[in-house]
């Protein structure tokens, strides 16, 4: 914080204050009434409650659905952040080495970050579709029998290439970035200690934007995690089988269309949890970075 | 040397390749909205714009009928951009104001306030959905503009963006306002906020596009037609051309989309610096 | 005998103007070149078209008899250092002193032993296991050339390394880079535009303006015999004193006084240059006395400058007499015996006169 500063008791709060109330009653406390109802059971007409501490935990956590649901947010965080974060990373140090062009190649890569989820699963929808989806029959005129609608796999797939594609954008864009901001001297003097692009690009520029990949990371497991709802909810629905559910489409469907109240909110905790130690981890990493 | 101009070409080739793959199904999907359904149907996407352009675009924006009976797409624009405007400007005022409290006062719970916003970010709306509901329903804000827009811009981002930004105003700057008699609310209004145009611009073009895209907040906020943005407008058609029974019309809803991406999508590209700016400054 | 041959060098960014315009130079085997000029005038990016990280336009640049222009920087064997030091932010200063050896497959035992060598020849031992971060100004120039030593490179260039450093540090790192030459004798090309780099490292000097050679000459050439009138102002500080003149045979016309010069002029006109330091406040043989009217005296301790102006000409005087701040003119004598000619049309020297000892 600042070393010069105003020193008054109640101005503060007064610029503070439509911010926190805001948080009060839209962020903390239906976080706090999630927590209430994750240890409550209500029947069926919302008339009595019960206090039935873990049972809605139990529920489920005892449930092959959650499991299911989980390995699926895995698996998919897993490598829509692999491809989209390599992919980014490719484009961007691409990119970076064109001089004149540079400009023209990065807003024919950045603009696709102004596409909603939402829209680019209803487009995608379309292309993957049977009835008239060019890469549906694309895909099974190669030999592979694609159908997103009856196999799991060809769904998962699916989802995998579409939330990639839409999240490329965005690590182009802060990659190229990070790229940009290496010192043009440092790179010179690689030029003059390393002869071969490659090992360059493995021993000094990748460790150079070590701070751009981990808050890419982050970013792009919360948006698997969260923002690839308008896809899925927009495409496959978590269907076939419900194998293609995220934790958080997962809760959308049970409390919200579901109105299983406490075994949606139970889920809503844990998932809380686990951005809790995924926030905590990048503080800590942050606290480390600061060295150099 | 003749090394460098082939590897040259092949960047030029992987990053065209690129752009192809990122334009062209966005693309088709514009050009097939000019074109009528009976085309698509029979004879799938097409790459060449068509001539009906000015008919499927003028009867939805201005006509109640098809698959969106209730609401034109003019009206579901509208309160698209009436949702975007208003995310971002509140998100600037508002985030702009919890900053400045933050960065330059001394106040006891400066502390604990800040950790009360930077909740906000584990609090992702997926994972509150049911009792925020709830909350807006008790509040009677279902249905309204204030529903839509005030619970989304209370988040930490755009806190930390202008906090971030307000520690590299040189402190000499303050001390010159208090030898000139400048107040918190002049030094606020005068010095700092003037000084954070740029920033505050950038980060509005980011807020906006965001604010834009909002897709489950409206699904859950909104039941009347009347409030519907362009995104659930999409939605709804492309379930009705899925799921009816006679022609399809994808024109329609290709153009509904077109309509959904345009304005996002010039923001990034007019905007450009700007926008980058805000994306990558911020969110660090 | 000649190690680094540059020849009818060109180079433009935009194909119009260049910003290198046809240059040639010759640097000997172990000699201490400094390319000295004022910013925007090409030096750097000569520098950095002879490390490889520039391409040349046209002309050659030989290093020992081999043509490097289509050689990569990594292939040319030199070594530079940078204005920021570019060292890598991530790597401690071992890593950073071995990394060009690592990749040049020098054997382990062989970057152990040159490393421990390299730190305690410029005293950075301790320093081996910190990251740049960690280091101050100081510490990072040596490590910085640590890491360009290491290499045994054929060619050193410096690229204004001392800038970024604070006074005391600069004029300390500077003694220490020229006897760090001494004691290796490896060719160096060092660039800056701070003539007191220049005139205390060089062996020869090289007086770069606008992409073109004004001089190349040892030191004591350069400031004794400028040849033309940019390096007259640009070397010496303060700098010398410049007048447009009259001229008639042999006498020229000084602010009204006639000044007699043993030396006939054909031209009409030219330039009078006066070092400040060459004007006496004491009445000499052979001189005109010129009432000047004084805007400041500066005092620097052991001598004073007095700053001054006739005729709204501005005048520089240096002195060791105490003088008194609050004198308003003053009796300055000029010595026809100490003064150098420059013509008008081309700016280059015509006559330098010189006081017998």
């Amino acid at each position: 914080m600042k070393k010069v500063q105003f020193n008054n008791k109640f101005i503060p709060y007064l610029f503070v204050s439509p911010q926190i109330i805001i948080i009060l009653v839209f962020f903390i406390w239906p976080s706090i009434m999630a927590v209430y109802y994750s240890f409550v059971m209500q029947d069926a007409f919302g008339v009595s409650t019960q206090f039935v501490w873990f049972q809605n935990y139990k529920d489920a956590l005892m449930n092959s659905d959650y499991y299911s649901s989980f390995g699926f947010t895995l698996v998919f965080s897993t490598f829509v952040t692999l491809f989209s974060l390599s992919m980014g990373l490719f484009l961007a140090h691409k990119t970076n080495g064109m001089i004149k062009s540079r400009g023209i190649y990065r807003t024919l890569l950045m603009w696709p970050y102004a596409l909603a989820p939402a829209v680019v699963g209803l487009m995608a929808s379309f292309f993957f579709n049977q009835s008239h989806g060019d890469i549906y029959h694309f895909l099974n005129q190669l030999g592979w029998k694609f159908d997103p609608t009856s196999d799991p796999f060809s769904a998962q797939a699916m989802l995998v290439f579409i939330a990639s594609w839409k999240q490329i954008s965005v690590n182009f864009i802060f990659f190229l970035s990070g790229l940009q901001g290496i010192p043009k001297s440092v790179l010179e003097a690689s030029l003059i200690d390393c002869k071969s692009d490659t090992k360059r690009f493995w021993t000094i520029i990748f460790p150079l934007l070590a701070p751009t990949t981990f808050f890419l990371f982050i970013t792009n497991i919360t948006y698997s995690f969260f923002d690839t709802f308008g896809i899925i909810d927009t495409t496959t629905r978590g269907t076939p089988m419900g194998q293609t559910k995220t934790l958080a489409y997962k809760i959308y469907q049970d409390g919200f269309l579901g109105a299983d109240i406490g075994g949606s909110s139970a889920q809503s905790v844990i998932l809380m949890l686990f951005v809790l130690i995924i926030t905590i981890f990048q503080f800590k990493y942050l606290e480390k970075k600061v060295h150099y | 040397m003749k090394n460098t101009f082939r590897s040259k070409i092949f960047s030029h080739v992987i990053l065209i390749l690129a752009s192809l793959m990122f334009l062209l199904p966005v693309w088709v999907i514009v050009a097939s909205s000019t074109h009528l359904p009976e085309t698509i149907v029979n004879n799938g996407l097409q790459f060449f714009t068509g001539h009906n352009f000015i008919d499927t675009y003028k009867s939805i924006l201005f006509e109640h009928s098809g698959y969106t009976k209730n609401v034109t797409a003019f009206r579901m624009i509208l309160n698209s951009f009436i949702m975007a405007m208003g995310f971002a400007v509140g998100k600037v005022i508002i985030s702009s104001m919890a900053a400045y409290a933050i960065v330059y006062f001394r106040f006891k719970l400066a502390t604990f306030l800040f950790w009360v916003i930077f909740l906000t970010l584990l609090l992702p709306i997926q994972v509150r959905i049911v009792p925020s509901f709830e909350v807006l329903a008790d509040l009677n804000l279902l249905n309204s503009y204030t529903g839509l827009i005030v619970p989304l811009i209370a988040s930490a981002t755009g806190t930390f963006f202008f906090r971030q930004y307000f520690k590299s105003v040189p402190e000499e700057l303050l001390e010159a306002a208090k030898m000139d008699g400048a107040n918190s609310w002049n030094f606020f209004i005068d010095i700092l906020m003037p000084l954070s145009k740029t920033m505050s611009a950038a980060l509005f073009i980011v807020m906006f596009i965001v604010g834009w895209n909002q897709y489950l907040w409206p699904i859950m906020m909104t039941t009347d037609p009347q409030y519907s943005t362009i995104l659930l407008g999409i939605r709804e058609i492309y379930q009705s051309n899925f799921e009816g029974t006679y022609l399809p019309e994808f024109n329609r809803a290709f153009a509904l989309t077109t309509l959904a991406l345009i304005v996002p999508v010039l923001m990034v590209l007019f905007f450009q610096r700007l926008f980058v700016k805000g994306l990558v400054d911020g969110d660090k | 005998m000649s190690y680094l041959n540059i020849r009818n060098v060109i180079k433009s960014y935009n194909n119009r103007d260049n910003i290198i315009k046809n240059l040639s130079l010759t640097v000997d085997k172990g000699e201490f070149l400094v390319i000295v000029g004022p910013s925007g005038c090409g030096k750097s990016t000569l520098l950095r078209m002879i490390a490889g990280l520039e391409d040349i336009n046209s002309g050659e640049i030989e290093i020992n008899g081999e043509i490097i222009n289509d050689i990569p920087p990594a292939d040319r064997n030199i070594a530079i250092v940078f204005q920021n030091y570019a060292l890598y932010p991530h790597m401690n200063v071992e890593r950073n002193l071995s990394y060009g050896l690592k990749n040049r497959k020098v054997p382990k035992n062989e970057i152990a032993m040159r490393v421990k060598d390299i730190s305690k020849l410029l005293q950075i031992e301790e320093l081996l296991k910190r990251k740049p971060s960690e280091l101050s100004g100081g510490q990072r120039q040596r490590v910085a050339m640590g890491r360009a030593i290491i290499r045994e490179p054929k060619i050193f260039l410096f690229d204004e390394p001392l800038s970024n450093l604070d006074a005391k540090l600069r004029n300390q790192m500077r003694i220490e880079i020229r006897k760090l030459h001494d004691k290796l004798k490896i060719t160096s090309v060092y660039v800056t535009h701070d003539q007191v780099e220049a005139m205390t490292l060089a062996d020869r000097i090289v007086v770069l303006n606008n992409g073109i050679i004004e001089q190349v000459g040892t030191p004591d050439e350069i400031y004794n015999t400028p040849q033309s009138l940019f390096v007259s102002k640009f070397m010496g500080t303060p700098p010398m004193n410049i007048f447009r003149s009259e001229i008639n045979e042999d006498i020229a016309n000084l602010f009204g006084k006639k000044l007699k010069l043993n030396h006939n002029i054909n031209n009409n006109k030219a330039y009078i240059g006066i070092r400040p330091e060459d004007i006496s406040l004491e009445d000499i043989k052979e001189s005109v006395k010129v009432e000047i009217n004084i805007d400041m005296v500066e005092k620097l301790g052991s001598e004073s400058l007095i700053y001054a102006n006739i005729n709204n000409h501005n005048f520089i005087v240096k002195t060791n007499l105490k003088i008194d701040k609050n004198l308003k003119s003053i009796n300055i004598y000029i010595d026809s015996r100490k003064l150098y000619l420059f013509s008008v049309k081309d700016e280059k020297l015509i006559k330098k006169f010189e006081a017998p000892l």
